[in-house]
């Protein structure tokens, strides 16, 4: 039974859906037909719902495996938000990656105008975290974001342009 | 369904790739999920949108042009899927007929293509031999082989 049904059988008023303006198209498959205004759902479709498109389940998930499984990526997922935090990576292993693969490529990428208030953005995240700066605030990080790859001159390896190229 | 021109989709299909190439060269960490759900499961979840009360909301006058365009939608979809599917930013296809065992799997992905400090599992299994559908994942998606 649907979960409206109980909550309605407890005395909970529940308003009826809205009947909409259009009536859907009658569905016809392989399987059998489908009527949407029909509030009995078809017997093919019940069974068949869960292993469609080749689903390898016949059977949806435990309630406690899943709050199991849940409870360690969430875990999991605690760490990877404090590891951003705490480095200010936003790009992790596929940034590290693609580093060795492409090139510095990002260092040689000169901003199109000169900032107005001088250095802005600070080091890339890679390097405060080889200058041990862990406790980046997230407002710089914010900022690096957008414009963290310029060469500065707390960047090392790199100086600031003196003018726009 | 009048969307645009064929010229736009084109245009757009062919932009979209560059477009996410530029988002991870600056540093974005781009993953592209698409939540593939059966036929039959489609036709179930409609059926109750259109008749539980809690959920009648979700359902908006396009659902019902759409229902009967299964066709038109797949080749629609499937031409997305071929154009826009390249390095840095594939598609990660996720079986979402069980909606629980889809948002476990994602987070999943998630984790498996990033590394963080005190990661549980660095490419290894618990009991710490090499896992290799890890590492495998881990290189088709960044071009790279993992080294824990």
């Amino acid at each position: 039974l649907a979960k409206h049904h109980r909550h309605r059988k407890k005395g909970n008023d529940v308003p009826p859906a809205i009947a909409p303006a259009v009536d859907a198209p009658l569905i016809t498959t392989a399987n059998g037909s489908f009527n949407l205004g029909d509030p009995v759902l078809p017997d093919w479709i019940e069974r068949r719902a869960l292993t469609s498109a080749g689903f390898p389940y016949d059977a949806a998930i435990a309630d406690k495996t899943y709050e199991k499984e849940l409870t360690l990526l969430q875990i999991e997922l605690v760490k990877l938000q404090r590891h951003v935090n705490q480095t200010g990576a936003h790009g992790g292993g596929v940034r590290g990656a693609r580093r060795g693969r492409q090139g510095q490529h990002h260092l040689r990428r000169a901003p199109l105008h000169e900032p107005a208030h001088g250095t802005v953005g600070g080091a890339r995240p890679a390097d405060r975290a080889r200058a041990g700066a862990s406790g980046t605030p997230s407002a710089t990080r914010n900022t690096c974001r957008r414009r963290g790859n310029w060469p500065c001159s707390t960047d090392p390896g790199t100086t600031a342009p003196a003018s726009s190229p | 369904m009048g969307f645009c021109t064929a010229v736009e989709h084109r245009t757009f299909l062919a932009q979209a790739p560059d477009f996410e190439k530029m988002l991870v060269d600056e540093g974005i960490v781009l993953c592209k999920f698409w939540l593939n759900i059966g036929r039959e499961m489609q036709l179930r979840r409609f059926h109750e949108r259109r008749h539980n009360p809690l959920k009648f909301w979700k359902l908006s006058p396009i659902d019902f042009a759409a229902l009967a365009k299964l066709e038109a939608y797949t080749i629609a979809r499937d031409t997305m899927l071929a154009a826009t599917s390249r390095r840095p930013a594939p598609w990660i296809i996720v079986r979402a007929n069980d909606k629980r065992r889809a948002r476990l799997n994602i987070i999943r992905h998630i984790l498996s293509t990033t590394d963080y400090a005190g990661k549980r599992s660095q490419g290894r299994r618990q009991d710490g031999s090499a896992d290799p559908w890890r590492n495998r994942a881990h290189q088709r998606l960044t071009g790279a082989p993992l080294t824990p």
